[in-house]
C-alpha cells in the first residue's frame, strides 16, 4: 500500500464518493455462500420413510373409516349416516334408530321388532343416545323411573314426535333419574307434571340404547424410557482418492482404504427418556410431540502414542487443513487405549403413531417421528483424514441435527394407564460433524422403549 | 454482535455470524466489486466468490490490522484475478479518445453524486478503470499494481495518468464536477 498522504485533491474526492456508495447484493446471493460452505440440506431415505408412513396412516385411518371422520361429531355422523329407508328391525339390528324410523311404525310393530331382534344388554353399556319427548309432548308418569332403570334393555318409552337423537354429551343423563326427571319438567314450561292420558300412552314406543361409547378425552401423556446401543456408520466423501495406509498396505497400492476397515469402534450403551403428549385424530391416529434427553455414544480402540501434530483436510469451496496435536493412533503404536466419544442431545420429537386393539386391554401399535435435536457435548474424538491419528474435533461439530425414529410396540391397559413395550431405531440424519470434515458419521441407536401413557376422560 | 465475537463465531463456522458479517460488509463490498466489473451480475459473482474465501480463510486473520480492510484486500483480489481471467491490462486508450469518450446521458443516473462518480468510473476501459481504482481509491501503489496485474510498473503510471485524465473529462461533460481554474484546486472546484 502506498502512502496516503502523498494523494491529491481529485483522489480524496474519489476515495469519498466510493466510501459512501453502497450496493446491496441479491437475496440469492447469500443462499450460495451459506450452500458453498455448509452444503445442501440432505433429506436421505429414513425421513422420507418415515414421512411416508406418517401420510399413509393418516390417508389409510380416513379413507378406511370415514365414520370416524374426525372433524365430525358423533350425533352428526349418526344423523347423517343412518338410511331412514329400511326396517325398524334392521335399525334396530345397526344399533341405530332414527325418527323417520320410528314415525314409520306403530307400537306393535315396534315392540314385536324389538323382541325379534333380541338386543343383549351390554351392547349399550355407557354412552347412551336415546330419543327423548318434544317439548310440545311432554309427558311425566311414575314410568319415567324406567328410563333409568332399563336404561339397558330395549324397552324404553318415547312418545311418538320424538325429537332427533340425542347427542351423547345429553344422553348422560338419562343413565341419572333425577335429572331425566328435571330435564322432563322443564320442558313441560310449568314446572308441574303433567297426567298422561290413555291415548298418550298409547303413543308411547319402545326405544332402545344405541350406542356404547364413553365420552374420552382425546389427549393423553406418554412417559417413556428407552435404553440403547449405540453404533455408527462412517461414509468418507474422499473415498476414491487412494489412501496409504501406515501398516501393511503398499505405498504403491492403488486402491481405496474403507474408512470403516480402520477404525475399530464398540458400541456404547445409551440412552433416551421423556415426556410427550398425544391427541387421538381418531380412535386409532395419534399424533404426539414431546420433549426427550438422549445420552448416547462408542468406545474406540485406539493406541496412546507420543504427542505429534495432525491435520485434518478440511473440504469445500477452497481447500483447508486442521492442523492440531494428538497422542492417539489408530494403528498398534503404544499401548492400546478406549477413548469414549459421548454425546448427550435434547429433542423434540414431533410424530404419528398407529394402535390397534386386539381386545379391551391388549394393543400393538407402530409409530414415526422426526426429532430437531441439539447436541451439547463439546470434546469429540475423530479420525484424520490420512486415518492416522485421533484428534479432538470440538470445533468441527454440528450442534442442531435431525432424527429419525421408528418404533413399534405391545401394550396393555389397565385403568386409565397403558403400558407398552417394543423395539425402536433411531438414526441421526445429518452428519455429527461439519460437512467441511469429509469422514462423515451418522448414528444409530437400537434400543427397547418402554412407556406409560394415560388417557384423560 | 461485536466485531470480535463475529471472528468467533465465523472460525466456529457457526451460520448466523457468517451471516450478520455478510449483513454488515456486503453492501461495500458489492461496491468495490461493482466498481471493478462490467456489469452488476459481475460484480454479485466476484463478492459471491469473496465472501467464500473470506469465511474459508478466516483463521489467516492475525488481528493485526482492521478487518474490515483485511475483507477488502480479499473482495479485491478476488475482483482481480476474474479480471485476469479474461482481460489484459496493457490496452492503451489515447487521451484523444478519451475527450471524444461518448457519455449517453441515460448512462449516469441522476442519483446521489457518489453513485453518479462510480458510473462514470465504469465508463472507462477496463485497463484504466482497474488501474484507478487500484491507485486512487484502493491505495495500491504502482508497483503492487504492476505484480497483480502483471504489467510493468510504468504501465501502471501511464495507464493511470491516461485514466485520471479520462474520468476528468467525463465528469466534467457531466458536469459532476467543474473544470477548475488551476491545476491542484480540485476541492474548491467540486461541485456541491
Amino acid at each position: 500500500m502506498r502512502n496516503r498522504q502523498n494523494t491529491d485533491e481529485f483522489e480524496d474526492y474519489l476515495q469519498r464518493q466510493a466510501e459512501h456508495h453502497r450496493m446491496y447484493p441479491s437475496g440469492f446471493l447469500w443462499n450460495n455462500i451459506r450452500e458453498s460452505l455448509h452444503g445442501k440440506p440432505k433429506w436421505p431415505a429414513l425421513t422420507y420413510i418415515a414421512l411416508s408412513i406418517i401420510v399413509t396412516l393418516i390417508v389409510t385411518t380416513i379413507l378406511l373409516d370415514p365414520n370416524k371422520n374426525p372433524l365430525q361429531t358423533s350425533s352428526r355422523n349418526i344423523s347423517k349416516n343412518v338410511s331412514p329407508k329400511g326396517s325398524l328391525e334392521e335399525h334396530i339390528s345397526a344399533a341405530y334408530l332414527t325418527r323417520s324410523t320410528i314415525n314409520k311404525v306403530n307400537y306393535s310393530q315396534a315392540v314385536a321388532a324389538v323382541n325379534a331382534v333380541n338386543i343383549q344388554p351390554q351392547q349399550f353399556l355407557q354412552e347412551t343416545i336415546v330419543a327423548r319427548p318434544s317439548s310440545k309432548n311432554t309427558f311425566q308418569d311414575n314410568s319415567l323411573s324406567f328410563v333409568a332403570a332399563s336404561a339397558l334393555k330395549p324397552n324404553l318409552i318415547f312418545m311418538q314426535g320424538t325429537e332427533a337423537v340425542v347427542h351423547k354429551d345429553e344422553a348422560a343423563a338419562i343413565n341419572d333419574l333425577t335429572l331425566a326427571v328435571k330435564e322432563v319438567q322443564n320442558e313441560s314450561g310449568n314446572g308441574g307434571l303433567k297426567q298422561i292420558t290413555e291415548e298418550e300412552k298409547m303413543t308411547y314406543f319402545p326405544v332402545v340404547v344405541l350406542t356404547n361409547r364413553k365420552k374420552t378425552s382425546r389427549w393423553e401423556w406418554q412417559a417413556h424410557i428407552t435404553p440403547s446401543a449405540s453404533y455408527r456408520r462412517l461414509v468418507d466423501e474422499n473415498h476414491s482418492t487412494p489412501k496409504t495406509y501406515v501398516t501393511a498396505v503398499p505405498v504403491s497400492a492403488n486402491y481405496s482404504i474403507d474408512v470403516n476397515d480402520v477404525v475399530r469402534h464398540k458400541p456404547g450403551i445409551g440412552m433416551e427418556a421423556g415426556l410427550s403428549a398425544g391427541f387421538h385424530l381418531t380412535e386409532q391416529l395419534i399424533i404426539n410431540a414431546g420433549l426427550q434427553y438422549n445420552a448416547h455414544g462408542y468406545d474406540i480402540e485406539a493406541f496412546a502414542y507420543k504427542t505429534e501434530p495432525t491435520a485434518v483436510t478440511l473440504t469445500g469451496a477452497t481447500t483447508q487443513t486442521l492442523m492440531s496435536f494428538s497422542q492417539y493412533r489408530l494403528t498398534a503404536l503404544g499401548y492400546p487405549i478406549l477413548l469414549k466419544n459421548r454425546y448427550h442431545e435434547i429433542s423434540i420429537p414431533v410424530g404419528v403413531e398407529w394402535r390397534g386393539n386386539f381386545n379391551k386391554r391388549f394393543a400393538w401399535g407402530i409409530g414415526a417421528s422426526v426429532q430437531p435435536t441439539y447436541v451439547f457435548n463439546k470434546t469429540p474424538f475423530i479420525v484424520t483424514t490420512n486415518y492416522k491419528s485421533y484428534t479432538e474435533g470440538t470445533n468441527l461439530l454440528q450442534n442442531f441435527n435431525i432424527n429419525t425414529s421408528i418404533e413399534t410396540y405391545l401394550s396393555y391397559k389397565t385403568g386409565n394407564l397403558r403400558w407398552q413395550i417394543g423395539p425402536q431405531f433411531r438414526y441421526q440424519q445429518s452428519p455429527t460433524f461439519s460437512n467441511k470434515y469429509p469422514i462423515r458419521e451418522y448414528l444409530m441407536d437400537y434400543g427397547v422403549k418402554l412407556g406409560v401413557t394415560k388417557s384423560f376422560r | 454482535m461485536t466485531e470480535e465475537a463475529l471472528i468467533t463465531g465465523c472460525l466456529q463456522n457457526d451460520p448466523s455470524a457468517q451471516r450478520e458479517l455478510y449483513n454488515r460488509y456486503s453492501p461495500k463490498m458489492l461496491s468495490v466489486c461493482y466498481r471493478f466489473s462490467q456489469s452488476r451480475e459481475d460484480a454479485e459473482d466476484m463478492l459471491q466468490e469473496g465472501f467464500i474465501k473470506v469465511f474459508t480463510q478466516m483463521h489467516s486473520f492475525q488481528n493485526k490490522g482492521a478487518f474490515e480492510g483485511w475483507i477488502r484486500r480479499i473482495v479485491v483480489h478476488t475482483c482481480i484475478n476474474q479480471l485476469k481471467k479474461h482481460k489484459k491490462f496493457n490496452e492503451n486508450v489515447d487521451l484523444e479518445y478519451a475527450t471524444n469518450v461518448y457519455v449517453r446521458e441515460d448512462a449516469v443516473p441522476a442519483l446521489m453524486q457518489a453513485k453518479q462518480v462510480i458510473e462514470c468510473i465504469r465508463l472507462l476501459p477496463v485497463g484504466y478503470r482497474t488501474v484507478l481504482n487500484l491507485y486512487a481509491i484502493e491505495g495500491y501503489s504502482h508497483k503492487e499494481i504492476g505484480d497483480m496485474l502483471d504489467i510493468e510498473e510504468s504501465t501502471s503510471r501511464s495507464q493511470y495518468t491516461r485514466a485520471k485524465a479520462m474520468l476528468e473529462s467525463i465528469l466534467i461533460r457531466k458536469r459532476i464536477i467543474e473544470k477548475p481554474k488551476t491545476d491542484f484546486q480540485w476541492m474548491a472546484a467540486l461541485k456541491r
